[in-house]
């Protein structure tokens, strides 16, 4: 059984490389992007990234995070990855939880195809065997063939993230966390991925997927939450949201 | 959060790495082939230089301390294996999280198994500079003594060892960028205070030099073993108080800043 919750859940960058008078609070409270920027006396600078999100996912969720740049999105599924701990409240995670922020990393240039296959494989937490034994599959649907026998650097930087997007999206996981994809490789292989994160998303319990896009929201999701300066402004149906805050579609 | 649970997330963490055996045997291993990447010798570049640099050196600071060259050859090779593991442990460990930072946040993996993978990638180096050893020690006709079994043991005390060292310096360093170079610096120079080109037994004075350095010791437990087939009780009651004494030290402080590193990177 798939769980996710947060409660009371902030997240304070600490700022350790700015200038203090660069940034004046008065400019900084209005903008339009970004989260609350925290400058008080005796304390060091922070970034409010989160502010006090409460949030429950169950089985069956595929929640879109919508929101303005530096909303907050990526620094809530970085939370939800267990990469930063909040800074205040909790989180209750049940589940094998597969974060798919950064498609290329994990990639050793240097190695060929399929020794990444089994490097990736292991680092999404496959056993040796486990890796080795979806090697074939992942090498079909990238559709490499012989390129996978050399070194990755020598590949285009399309064909690295085919190879990239079919090894991340053949490891199963509960709680599947998205950021923002643009499709991998040419117009042929966008419509294969179309169908393999599909997959991927409908075999996982929970999605979170962060996104600017209602139409691919609309795809993939069921429930929708908007983020504002680090606080959820917004949740509910997906369709609700959307009409609430819609957006200029890209 | 309570001391309680942040010691059991630091032992989780350390659960962790020794769990992820296959990540980081593969991403050490990985970092040593790729370090030699396209070179026709590989990894034995790493046995080469060492012997390149023992070889011209040996002849020369043997007849400036009086021994045998062969014996000072093969001492000198042992101590800087030994000071390039630990060396290389404490000091990569400093730089081991910034660079990683794309492996933590992607796929999770523990603080404790990065550092694992520096220690792997430390020990292979070890292991085909060792082979240098044995090669020099039967060409030089060196007697070889039970006492050598003893040996995995030491390389764990040393290891475990450099191992508390890299965890503190891995915690520090992310935080206060500067103490990397700085750490730099201050090991260049405990290089030459610790007996690695010298002997400590040519004069009295600089025998209490070196029983007073952590490091002699730690080198010792290794090279005595193999060189003169003695098992220095000093030595090894030493290297495990200081084993002790670090983790006692080191673990808490693990502990305490874990969940801060993540904002340091």
């Amino acid at each position: 059984m798939s769980k996710l919750e947060l409660r009371h859940v902030c997240l304070d960058y600490p700022v350790y490389d700015s200038q203090s008078r660069s940034l004046r609070r008065s400019i900084t409270q209005r903008l339009p992007v970004g989260g609350r920027i925290r400058r008080e006396k005796g304390r060091r600078t922070s970034i409010l990234a989160l502010d006090d999100v409460s949030l429950s996912f169950d089985q069956g969720d595929r929640v879109a995070l919508f929101g303005h740049n530096g909303a907050g999105k990526t620094s809530l599924l970085k939370v939800l990855a267990g990469f930063y701990e909040p800074t205040a409240g909790s989180m209750v995670r049940e589940g094998r939880v597969s974060a798919l922020l950064n498609l290329m990393s994990g990639m050793d240039v240097n190695l060929n195809g399929y020794e990444n296959i089994l490097l990736c494989g292991m680092l999404y937490g496959l056993s040796r065997k486990e890796a080795l034994a979806r090697t074939d599959d992942i090498a079909e649907f990238s559709e490499l063939g012989d390129y996978l026998s050399m070194p990755v650097r020598l590949l285009s930087s399309g064909m690295i993230l085919r190879l990239a997007f079919s090894i991340c999206t053949s490891i199963d996981c509960d709680i599947l966390l998205l950021d923002e994809w643009v499709g991998a490789g040419d117009q042929a292989f966008i419509e294969k991925t179309k169908i393999r994160l599909s997959e991927l998303v409908f075999r996982s319990s929970i999605l979170i997927f962060a996104t600017h896009s209602p139409l691919v929201a609309k795809q993939l999701c069921n429930k929708a939450i908007y983020l504002e300066h680090g606080c959820v402004s917004l949740v509910g149906d997906i369709d609700e949201v959307i009409d609430r805050y819609q957006t200029p579609v890209a | 959060m309570n001391n309680r649970n942040q010691l059991a997330l630091a032992v989780e963490d350390f659960k962790r790495g020794f769990k992820d055996k296959g990540v980081w045997l593969a991403l050490g291993w990985n970092d040593v082939q790729g370090r030699y990447n396209r070179s026709k010798l590989g990894v034995f570049w790493a046995s080469l230089s060492i012997l390149i640099f023992v070889c011209s050196l040996g002849p020369i600071y043997s007849r400036l301390f009086n021994v045998s060259s062969p014996d000072y050859v093969l001492y000198l090779m042992l101590g800087l294996i030994v000071w390039n593991y630990m060396h290389g442990i404490i000091l990569e460990s400093g730089r081991e999280y910034v660079n990683s930072v794309n492996y933590i946040v992607s796929f999770q993996l523990s603080y404790f198994t990065l550092l694992l993978r520096v220690v792997w990638r430390n020990l292979v180096v070890l292991g085909y500079q060792m082979l240098v050893f044995l090669g020099l020690s039967i060409l030089l006709g060196k007697t070889w003594y039970l006492s050598w079994i003893i040996i995995p043991v030491s390389l764990l005390i040393i290891t475990v060892n450099a191992l508390w060292m890299g965890v503190l310096v891995s915690v520090m360093a992310t935080r206060f960028r500067d103490l990397g170079e700085l750490l730099n610096n201050i090991f260049r120079l405990v290089f030459f205070v610790t007996p690695i080109m010298w002997m400590p037994e040519i004069r009295s004075d600089l025998e209490i030099v070196a029983q007073l350095n952590p490091f002699y010791h730690l080198i010792e437990i290794y090279r005595g073993a193999l060189l003169s087939g003695s098992i220095e009780m000093t030595s090894w009651i030493i290297s495990l108080l200081l084993a002790f004494a670090g983790w006692v030290v080191a673990f808490p402080v693990f502990a305490v800043f874990r969940s801060r590193i993540a904002f340091w990177i």
